[in-house]
């Protein structure tokens, strides 16, 4: 085989793991099926989860107390759904992707440990602002919490992909 | 660990891409594994070495060695 022919073979190809992909899917962008796959039912699950609440709030949410409680086993049940998607495509990854995910999940974890025990040590002074640990209704924010740490996690698999 | 990936696959005729398949892994860590930034596993290691039949000692080299 002539040189340019094995310089094409050998340098052509772009040899990151996708930003895009990373940043805004929090996977590496390797386009298999089972990416795809993970991509499209976790879509699909939140799109359902965005429906039914719009669906809540146009019919009044609060007073109707049957429409709340099925608002909130949606959340956990969607939840879980991506939860378990996202489980069945870390285990059809390869061995760097999947060290690179289980590594962002590590950090992230110590990422959200930290600010948890920041909310701990700052409550007593939030308390008389608003009433925080005590203040039922903020309860109902903890589902958001996992919106809150996605970005945590694709930042951390970002710069860690980086390395390689 | 220094490697003779990227010789042995020009040697082969095989794109990154065409190794990935091959190895059943993506072409990024094909690539990782070329530049010296990843260390494949064992299993791994032994898959490559099959198929390029050579001996992993003759593809892997530890830092240190002196190289084949």
């Amino acid at each position: 085989m002539n040189t340019e022919l094995q310089e094409h073979l050998v340098n052509a190809e772009n040899p990151r793991f996708s930003a895009f992909a990373t940043l805004f899917w929090i996977t590496l962008g390797t386009k298999t099926p089972a990416e795809r796959r993970y991509k499209t039912r976790s879509c699909l699950a939140a799109g359902l989860l965005i429906c039914w609440v719009l669906f809540a709030l146009a019919v009044h949410f609060r007073p109707k107390p049957m429409i709340f409680v099925i608002t909130d086993l949606l959340w956990g049940t969607v939840l879980t759904y991506i939860a378990w998607e996202l489980r069945r495509y870390l285990f059809t990854l390869d061995e760097l992707a999947r060290r690179l995910q289980f590594e962002a999940m590590a950090w992230t974890y110590l990422t959200g440990f930290v600010l948890a025990a920041w909310l701990g040590v700052l409550a007593p002074f939030s308390h008389t602002l608003m009433h925080w640990p005590y203040k039922q209704s903020l309860l109902l924010l903890s589902p958001f919490l996992y919106f809150l740490l996605e970005p945590v996690r694709a930042g951390w698999l970002y710069y860690l992909s980086r390395r390689y | 660990m220094k490697n003779r990936l990227r010789v042995l696959r020009a040697e082969h005729n095989m794109s990154q891409a065409d190794l990935a398949d091959k190895l059943d892994v993506s072409r990024q860590t094909v690539n990782a594994i070329e530049t010296g930034r990843y260390d494949p596993s064992l299993p791994l290691a032994f898959r490559i070495a099959s198929l390029f039949g050579r001996p992993i000692e003759e593809i892997f080299i530890p830092n240190g060695s002196k190289a084949m």
